[in-house]
């Protein structure tokens, strides 16, 4: 599988997308797509998968459960990330005028992709 | 004469033209019959010096070497001819001729005998041999002392010779007669020297000079006409001869020219079909060139065709994508406007009830601000006596609606302490309206569980179940850790962070001014009505 080409799909399906890129937990970057130079998800690969093992810790403390999806809203934009298997996830930054729903509808259908493709 | 020398002239002129020629031959004969003997034995000897096998112009030599009385000359030529042609009959009499006038009478009769052995018909052979034989026998007698026979005259010389010893005397009359014979005889007019003999004859017919003289010119007529008949025939055989090398060049010239002609056909044919090949293999280069360019063309507007399609397919499946997130989004926001509508709503009804708490409300605050006025001094001196309990730990419920306003705006500090000490509890003086807003977001959304953080991350407020400390550590660890790599990445400062779980449960982080609140969502909670309220606490905040 083309991880680039998926991600590059995903991304220009999405309205309002600035960026994805497919991370390993250890903080690994595989690969990733960057539509604005202000996006370079390879710089905080390993705070955001530190943002998702501390967020699974959390969800499973707090008694959530398992967790599908994260989602991080700051004063620029919002951060949607969802877990690919047990050592991967998916990133996808939207701006602030980003179609939210659809990016995290495309992400979910990535992932299945991703995970299918990494078993 | 005159003829002759316009003939002399004529041939002399061609000879000049072409000294090779063998017209020299002609010329000869002509000076020969004009009576220029010298003239033409000089152009036999020029002529056979180009052509010395040249037969007749050796016996017109021999003949003129004869007449002039060169007897020696004359046989020269004649035995050369004979040389080169044994049985030539003119060359045998000739030489007998010129033995006879020699005397020498034996091969005078030899080669007049050969001539009849080749000619038994030549009836001036037979003639000549009568007379050699006469002769010779009249040598005979005079050799013995006999009485010769009436002496026979020598034989006639080719030009005029002097007369043998006529028997009887002639008149002067008679001997200019025959000198004017002997004129024609040299001119080979022999027919008049015949005459003027006759003419003699008929006066004296026993004449016997005269007798001698007829039969010398017969003889010499004779001579001639052989001489002229070879001529003649050697005349016509080098005419045919010349015809012959004339058809021979002009069949050559015709062959030649025909040759060259077709040549020039084929050498035309052959560039004519180089040049048809040229301009087919021009035409079909032009043709596969024009079949390259069309297949070119064809491709071309094929792949634009392909292209435009794909093109065409590319805008139309777009279009459809963009027309279906736009009817996704139509619908997420309807779905949100009605959303907002039921918030408002139920805002609406909330703030209703809580205008008719608010009255009891205001009550209650009116009764415990006396209380407060009343226990201020209790409370002085309870704080002076000893330190305050650690606010962690303890339900929200303990705080007033007013702590947790001040925790949310930021005075976390005024209420935990710079020392970790419960501080005195400010009032915020917060509008009834926002602390209504706060206890409606805390009581209404259906929250499982919530957590109260201040800015540094310490526990304000857990209602939770497990650890208060390690759900606290965890929760900041997960906030702070998020807005770190936010800023790293440069999205800004962090706003919210949802974590969400199965069956629509989520837990959520809420930056509400210095303070964080998590909330734990139930199955029950109307995400989309949470959203609001989120919203509107947080811009409330």
């Amino acid at each position: 599988m083309d991880f680039k080409a998926a991600l590059k799909d995903m991304v220009d399906s999405v309205d309002g997308s600035i960026g994805a890129g497919l991370v390993g937990l250890d903080g690994l970057v595989i690969d990733q797509v960057s539509m604005s130079g202000d996006f370079d998800i390879t710089v905080v690969g390993a705070e955001y998968a530190t943002i998702v093992k501390n967020s699974s810790k959390a969800a499973r403390n707090f008694g959530l459960g398992k967790t599908d999806e994260i989602m991080v809203s700051t004063e620029k934009a919002t951060m949607i990330m969802t877990t690919v298997g047990e050592e991967y996830f998916i990133a996808l930054a939207l701006g602030l005028d980003g179609n939210l729903g659809r990016g995290r509808l495309e992400l979910k259908k990535q992932a299945a992709k991703f995970a299918q493709a990494l078993a | 004469m005159v003829k002759e020398d316009g003939e002399i002239k004529e041939l002399g002129k061609k000879l000049a033209q072409n000294p090779d020629s063998m017209v020299f031959v002609q010329l000869a004969d002509a000076y020969r019959r004009a009576g220029d003997l010298e003239s033409s034995v000089e152009t036999c000897l020029r002529g056979l010096e180009r052509h010395p096998n040249y037969a007749t112009a050796r016996v017109i030599l021999g003949r003129n070497y004869l007449d002039l009385g060169k007897l020696d000359e004359a046989g020269a030529e004649f035995l050369s001819i004979e040389k080169s042609d044994p049985e030539n009959i003119l060359a045998h009499r000739m030489l007998g001729q010129i033995a006879l006038q020699k005397g020498h009478f034996a091969e005078a009769i030899a080669r007049q005998q050969r001539v009849l052995a080749l000619d038994p018909d030549d009836g001036t052979a037979q003639e000549l041999l009568q007379q050699a034989l006469m002769q010779a026998k009249q040598s005979e007698s005079a050799a013995k002392g006999a009485p010769a026979a009436p002496k026979a005259p020598a034989p006639a010389p080719s030009a005029p010779a002097a007369p043998a010893a006529p028997k009887a005397a002639a008149t002067d009359e008679q001997s200019q007669a025959l000198k004017v014979a002997d004129i024609y005889i040299k001119k080979h007019d022999f027919e008049k020297a015949i005459e003027v003999v006759r003419e003699i004859l008929l006066v004296s017919p026993d004449h016997a000079l005269s007798q001698q003289k007829l039969k010398e010119i017969v003889a010499l007529k004779v001579a001639a006409s052989g001489v002229d008949k070879q001529l003649e025939e050697n005349r016509k055989a080098e005419e045919e001869a010349r015809r012959k090398a004339e058809e021979e060049a002009r069949r050559k010239a015709e062959e030649a020219a025909r040759a060259k002609a077709e040549e020039e056909v084929r050498r035309k044919a052959e560039e004519e079909a180089a040049r048809a090949k040229a301009e087919e293999e021009a035409r079909r280069k032009a043709e596969e060139a024009a079949r390259a360019k069309a297949e070119e063309e064809a491709r071309r507007k094929a792949e634009e065709e392909a292209g435009r399609a794909k093109a065409e397919e590319e805008a139309r499946r777009k279009a459809e994508e963009a027309a279906r997130a736009k009817a996704e989004e139509e619908a997420h926001r309807k779905a949100e406007e009605e959303i907002l509508r039921k918030a408002e709503e139920e805002t609406r009804r909330k703030a209703a009830e809580e205008a008719a708490r608010g009255k009891a409300e205001e009550e209650s605050r009116r009764k415990a601000e006396e209380e407060a006025a009343r226990g201020k001094a209790e409370e002085e001196a309870r704080s002076k006596a000893s330190k305050a309990p650690d606010v962690r730990g303890r339900g929200l419920e303990k705080f007033t609606q007013d702590d947790i306003l001040s925790v949310i705006a930021g005075s976390a500090e005024d209420l935990i302490g710079n020392d970790g000490q419960a501080a005195p509890v400010k009032k915020s003086g917060a509008s009834p309206e926002a602390l209504g807003v706060i206890e409606a977001f805390l009581k209404a959304q259906a929250i499982e569980a919530s957590l109260l953080l201040d800015a540094k991350g310490a526990m304000v407020d857990c209602r939770m179940p497990g650890d208060p400390a390690a759900l606290a550590q965890t929760a900041a660890a997960v906030f702070q850790g998020t807005e770190r790599a936010a800023l790293s990445v440069g999205l800004g400062g962090l706003k919210q962070v949802m974590i969400m779980g199965p069956d629509n449960r989520q837990i959520l982080f809420l930056k509400l001014g210095a303070g964080v609140l998590v909330v734990l969502t139930g199955r029950e909670t109307n995400v989309g009505l949470l959203r609001v309220a989120v919203q509107d606490l947080m811009k409330r905040a």
